[in-house]
């Protein structure tokens, strides 16, 4: 695996779609990333940092120090400037420099002067957003300090593409079964007690097309199922693989009623699905669905509750959705 | 006398094989890519004139808030 690749900066689709693969997003704050930034505050003596990603029409800070902020307009980033090149973009004093000198960050809070901004590039060479050090007073950044900017640079975008491979099923693209498990504890805590529902789904008869085709095309069908799936659900919504042929789901926001017509809905995707390696064989799944509610002890019981509907849905002869 | 970054480059590759063996296939290139960044980073450092002590320290924290992931990674079912 090679993490240099030559900059396409004339691809915004594709720089989106880049940035979009890594599902970070609008995420809450991760600790790798605060202590990234914590870091390279103490080492370049920088009173902001902040680790920028450029949005179609944002720059949303992943983690940013020295500033309340979550976002700004992309009009107005200095990173939007960073990103269109390979190389860093140092500013020793935005007020003479015309590109910023009008610039709202700096006639304005927080009064921006200097600025050291080195691109994010993704391994197939977008840049998804920059690295940078800001500071209410001029500054000249010597080639050591734009190194060493360099340098964390590709360690948070390694530890991007960490996050993402440690994260999803190589299989299916979808959420590892830890990973899951993972996200579906932070949603039971919520405090608000959000309405939410709990799919656990069992492509049918998977054996015996393990069996009649071989592993190759079971993996194929693991595939398409795990794509149909994804493809039928909302950014909100949450899939993972169980493990072997099951996949969990978790419907944020829906009632009882809207889970069971979704569920439905994908049942039907599934069931749909023409795969030429199977022979015109159907593929089709049981889903045992489980909402959330007050009465709900733990994560454990709401995944015995999904678990049972499951076993239900299959001993009533498959394909088919049942409820808690 | 050991350089900071020999010295941490010793630390990050042991740290390195000591998760090798039980992470599913697919991280492994991914771990140890992010460790040659951190060993890169690690030198800059150095040049930077920051002291062997303080990148030690450096390197740790970035171990550290990583692990978590790595642990993540390590899925029940591939050990079993």
């Amino acid at each position: 695996m090679t993490f240099t690749a030559k900059l396409k900066s004339n691809d915004e689709h594709g720089r989106l779609a880049a940035l979009k693969r890594y599902q970070i997003l609008d995420t809450a704050p991760e600790v790798e990333f605060e202590d990234i930034i914590s870091l390279v505050k103490t080492v370049l003596n920088a009173p902001i940092v902040a680790i920028s990603l450029i949005d179609s029409d944002r720059q949303w800070f992943k983690a940013i120090s020295g500033v309340d902020a979550s976002e700004t307009p992309r009009s107005i980033a200095f990173c939007d400037h960073t990103i269109r090149h390979d190389i860093p973009l140092k500013v020793e004093d935005a007020t003479r420099d015309p590109r910023f000198a009008n610039n709202p960050l700096v006639t304005g809070a927080p009064g921006v002067r200097c600025y050291l901004g080195v691109p994010l590039q993704s391994p197939d060479g977008y840049n998804i957003g920059s690295l940078c050090v800001l500071g209410d007073t001029p500054r000249v950044f010597t080639d050591e300090e734009v190194t060493v900017l360099q340098s964390f640079a590709s360690v948070i975008v390694s530890q991007m593409e960490l996050r993402l491979v440690s994260r999803h099923d190589v299989l299916t693209g979808v959420l590892t079964r830890s990973a899951f498990e993972v996200r579906l504890k932070a949603e039971f805590d919520k405090p608000e007690n959000a309405p939410a529902a709990l799919l656990l789904l069992d492509i049918d008869h998977f054996k015996s097309i393990n069996d009649s085709f071989g592993h190759a095309t079971g993996d194929v069908a693991l595939r398409a199922v795990g794509k149909t799936l994804q493809d039928n659900l909302r950014d909100t919504d949450m899939i993972g693989r169980y493990g072997g042929e099951e996949f969990l789901i978790l419907l944020r926001n829906v009632t009882p009623e809207d889970a069971l017509a979704k569920s439905e809905r994908l049942r039907r995707s599934v069931s749909q699905l023409r795969l030429k390696e199977l022979a015109g064989r159907k593929l089709t799944i049981s889903i045992g669905l489980a909402c959330r509610t007050d009465t709900l002890a733990s994560i454990d019981e709401w995944m015995r509750r999904a678990d049972k509907s499951l076993y239900d849905a299959k001993n009533a002869g498959r394909n088919q959705v049942v409820a808690a | 006398m050991p350089t900071p970054a020999k010295d941490t480059a010793t630390e990050l590759k042991r740290f390195v094989a000591k998760w090798e063996g039980d992470l599913p296939a697919e991280i492994v290139p991914v771990l140890r890519e992010h460790y040659q960044h951190l060993l890169v980073l690690t030198k800059a450092l150095q040049a930077a004139g920051r002291s062997q002590d303080e990148i030690r320290n450096d390197v740790h924290i970035l171990i550290r808030s990583y692990e978590a992931k790595i642990l993540e990674a390590i899925r029940p079912e591939d050990m079993l």
